[in-house]
């Protein structure tokens, strides 16, 4: 009997051949399955490791500082981690002189590191409070910013930010109008001097426990 | 001397050899190499030389997850083994550098044994081994701590397990060719190149395998890798970091290079240009701690000049033979080198050092094809030559009635 006259073998009717077909065409393709499982276990323990490893403050405080080094020490001290930083500033505070200070310091020596008004946003970052900046811009500021970044070896100026990383961790600089809605709580930091720059309403916006855990006034320089 | 096999090696048309190379020359070829590349390991420091950078942010990701400083948009799992190099042979510029010294050695020892899975003759493969054991840049770049060596060697391990793979077609052989992709992915970006070539020949080998086969190259060499890549940053994800924002980190980084970086490369213009690799010395130099001691990178131009017409021969000689380890060396150098003349970033001289195994390679089976038993006195006035080169290299003392003419053509005054 050749093929062509051979009885059509009804399937619908017994389950198992299917089901073998099934199993013996997933076989043939399994390197490309556990190699994808692989891929995806790996994205998996990513953001496990990541997410797990982010330190937030228990309800809703809000800090004076005196200065930007005592700024530093109270977000260290508070055992902040992997967090969202919003800076209402011009700068950025990220002058990268005392790289190698910061990380003698961080096993446990905080008094000793080189925190000036120049760069506590930088310790912020290499201390690993801060995996993410947002440096909101007064807007009259906004050009010079770009200037400034654009002439930079690894400025990223995009239409509505410009963009720089410090150590992996991303720095943005964006106008009010321009700063993204968080999916989490955000630590804000006012310095006192960049206070009147801003719209009240905007600055209040974010003293607020849904937006932010952390927010630090800083009074002197 | 033992009785090698007789067939034909993989179609390039190269004559079967009536002997082996001895059981123990591999290990000779590393011991040699080792040699070489030790010798005068903590004298010589290239001026532009990132030890002082490198060394202390291999710390600083280990134990905080911290990219850099500096070079954030590099990859990072040349921290790991700077680290893993500390922790083996001492916490200090000599262990540092031991990571290369020993990446360099197995980068030889690799360029032979990928030659000899291609060819069977003992010829090629000794020949491509000695040519890179003493390449100046090569040796060079064996003493210090840029990343770009033990990203070559991951490339050839990643070559010889794929000539292995192509031949058995054994799972074995091809998930070690996808761990060791994954490795060099994450020292050097470049290493994607070899890697789609390797996607390409392997897919048209397979090609009518249907679905299920085709799938199977496709995860070995692109979900698998990744998977080695993506691990190399978990340092980094521990510091808050989600699957989300590694993608923009790698986004960043694309842009960041492909936005020219001119200010990060200002002083490095006399070793910069991948256009003049093969048709002009290029180099710098600097003393060594020795009077009359020098220590040199520059390209071995009589040699290198050599590689560009060698590789033309063996990818002619491969598509003629249809032989896949002759296209995937031959191809790599060729798109390696086609990528470095229109990366929009500036090139310097130490990116070609992934290039020059291959060069090498292409080289040896050329000279044996073309010279045939005369192709030992060419070897013998090749090593005799880089022997010559070396001290300049290795900052042993030399007189300057030797080496001036050199010395000037790579800007020392």
């Amino acid at each position: 009997m050749n093929a062509k006259n051979a009885p059509a073998i009804d399937t619908q009717d017994d389950p198992s051949p299917l089901l073998l077909r099934a199993v013996l065409g997933a076989r043939r393709y399994a390197p490309a399955i556990a190699c994808m499982a692989l891929l995806a276990i790996m994205f998996l323990a990513f953001q496990t490791v990541g997410v797990s490893n982010r330190r937030f403050a228990e309800g809703y405080r809000r800090y004076e500082v005196g200065s930007s080094r005592d700024g530093y020490l109270l977000l260290r001290r508070l055992g902040l981690r992997g967090r969202i930083v919003v800076l209402f500033d011009k700068t950025a505070h990220i002058e990268q002189w005392g790289a190698r200070e910061y990380i003698r310091s961080l096993g446990g020596r905080d008094e000793s590191a080189p925190v000036t008004p120049d760069n506590f946003v930088e310790g912020f970052i290499l201390s690993g409070v801060a995996r993410h900046v947002y440096v909101v811009v007064p807007e009259k500021e906004w050009p010079l910013i770009v200037l400034h970044m654009s002439t930079r070896g690894d400025g990223i100026v995009t239409s509505s930010s410009v963009s720089s990383r410090l150590y992996g961790a991303r720095v943005d600089y964006v106008t009010p109008e321009n700063l993204p809605r968080f999916g989490e709580r955000v630590v804000a930091y006012v310095p006192k001097t960049a206070e009147s720059e801003y719209p009240s309403s905007f600055l209040t916006s974010f003293d607020d426990p849904r937006v932010s855990d952390i927010y630090v006034v800083q009074e002197g320089r | 001397m033992t009785r090698g096999r007789t067939t034909d090696a993989e179609g390039t048309g190269v004559p079967a050899t009536a002997w082996a190379p001895p059981w123990w020359t591999p290990l000779a070829v590393f011991l040699l190499s080792l040699l070489l590349r030790i010798f005068h390991v903590a004298e010589v420091t290239l001026w532009l030389d990132d030890t002082a950078l490198l060394a202390p942010s291999a710390f600083t990701y280990i134990r905080y997850g911290s990219l850099g400083p500096p070079g954030w948009w590099t990859q990072p799992l040349k921290y790991v083994l700077l680290y893993a190099s500390s922790i083996f042979f001492g916490n200090d510029p000599v262990g540092w550098r031991m990571c290369n010294v020993m990446f360099g050695t197995g980068s030889v020892l690799m360029t032979y044994l990928v030659a000899r899975a291609m060819f069977r003759r003992p010829f090629p493969a000794i020949a491509a081994a000695a040519l890179i054991a003493l390449d100046p840049l090569s040796v060079a770049f064996s003493r210090n701590i840029s990343e770009d060596t033990p990203a070559t060697f991951f490339i050839l391990v990643v070559c010889l397990f794929f000539i292995r793979a192509m031949k058995t077609d054994r799972d074995r052989d091809w998930i070690l060719t996808g761990l060791s992709l994954g490795a060099a992915w994450a020292l050097r970006w470049y290493a994607v190149i070899p890697g789609l070539l390797m996607l390409v020949l392997a897919l048209a080998r397979h090609r009518k395998e249907g679905l299920p086969g085709m799938s199977r190259i496709v995860a070995y060499l692109g979900p698998l890798p990744l998977s080695i890549y993506v691990a190399a940053f978990l340092p980094w994800a521990a510091r808050g970091y989600s699957v989300a924002e590694w993608f923009s980190l790698n986004v960043d980084a694309y842009r960041v290079q492909a936005s020219g970086m001119e200010g990060m490369f200002t002083g490095l213009t006399r070793i910069a240009g991948p256009s003049r690799w093969f048709t002009t010395w290029i180099g710098a130099v600097d003393t060594a701690y020795r009077p009359g001691s020098y220590a040199a990178m520059f390209n071995d131009l009589p040699i290198w000049f050599l590689f560009v017409p060698a590789v033309a021969y063996l990818l002619w000689r491969g598509y003629k033979g249809r032989s896949i380890p002759a296209l995937l060396v031959g191809g790599s150098f060729i798109l390696l080198y086609v990528f470095f003349l229109t990366a929009r970033r500036s090139i310097m001289l130490y990116s070609s050092i992934p290039l020059l195994p291959f060069g090498a390679i292409a080289l040896g089976f050329a000279a044996d094809k073309v010279l045939g038993r005369k192709a030992w006195i060419f070897l013998a006035i090749a090593v005799g030559w880089s022997l010559y080169l070396f001290p300049i290299v290795s900052g042993m003392p030399v007189p300057g009635w030797a080496y001036g003419w050199l010395l000037a053509r790579l800007g020392w005054s």
